[in-house]
């Protein structure tokens, strides 16, 4: 009778576990869908003209597959930002963290963002146009409003400053853009 | 112009984009001569791109040293990797102390 007890009091426990278990996995997962949703709303809403960064968004999802490409990218090759990054990386020999990083034309944000995911302060700068919309969502949806920064304006009649108390400046993608190179 | 690593000074210029050569810089780049003397556009862009000779030249008269990211250059130039057939490169500029 006592080891029939004990089994049904185990059994009970197991299954409370089993139950508890699930509820967690269910809402984490609803939980990550739903900012992922909330994320893909967003760039979709704010895609007109396509995506000149391929942003991945989650295993599945990037700019690419929600927003478009946009028209004047100079490759659709993929992975094409992560290998200039990478060779950057490479190159650099050292971590960001805690440096001072200024990026110079940074369209949606891609380096912007890969900067302060290795942990660097990250000041973009970026004339007016559709990239600042989605600079600040995606900023927001991953989680790094408090280490990325726009400034929005012509360099160098903005952010002059930013760059004077900067450890890396940025400037990719950017030189043909400039009106007068000696001063930018 | 080697690629190697470099240490990270304040502030260093990473800078990405279309270039081509120019002809008129004949001379070896590393004679240690200033050839980057003001900004040409008829001589030193053609359509985008910048002469990649004389952004050395004007980054190394300005007390930066230079090292190109060969790599990136290795990657742009493999087909299908560039929608146009232009020349990409990028560099790491670092300044001397």
């Amino acid at each position: 009778m006592f080891n029939v007890l004990r089994f049904y009091l185990a059994a009970v426990r197991w299954k409370l576990r089993a139950i508890l278990w699930v509820t967690k996995e269910l809402l984490l997962v609803r939980v990550t869908n739903y900012s992922l949703f909330k994320a893909l709303y967003k760039v979709k809403g704010l895609a007109d003209g396509g995506y000149y960064h391929n942003i991945k968004l989650s295993d599945r999802y990037s700019t690419d597959s929600i927003g478009g490409v946009k028209h004047n990218r100079p490759s659709n090759a993929p992975g094409y930002f992560d290998v200039l990054w990478d060779c950057i990386l490479k190159g650099l020999g050292r971590d960001l963290v805690g440096l001072q990083v200024v990026d110079i034309g940074s369209a949606e944000g891609y380096f912007s963002f890969a900067a302060a995911k290795l942990g660097g302060w990250v000041t973009a700068i970026q004339p007016p146009h559709y990239f600042v919309g989605r600079f600040a969502a995606l900023s927001e949806y991953f989680g790094l409003s408090d280490r990325v920064e726009m400034i929005t304006g012509y360099y160098p009649a903005v952010g002059r400053s930013a760059v004077l108390k900067a450890d890396i400046v940025l400037c990719l993608g950017l030189i043909y853009h400039l009106d007068n190179l000696i001063d930018g | 112009m080697d690629e190697s690593r470099c240490s990270v000074q304040r502030p260093l210029c990473v800078i990405e984009g279309m270039f081509f050569e120019d002809a008129c810089y004949s001379a070896p780049i590393e004679d240690g001569r200033v050839y980057a003397r003001g900004f040409d556009p008829e001589r030193h862009s053609n359509g985008g791109s910048i002469c990649y000779r004389w952004l050395f030249d004007h980054l190394s008269s300005h007390g930066f040293e230079v090292f190109w990211l060969l790599d990136w250059e290795r990657f742009v130039r493999r087909e299908g990797n560039l929608k146009s057939t232009g020349t990409r490169k990028a560099l790491i500029a670092v300044p001397r102390m």
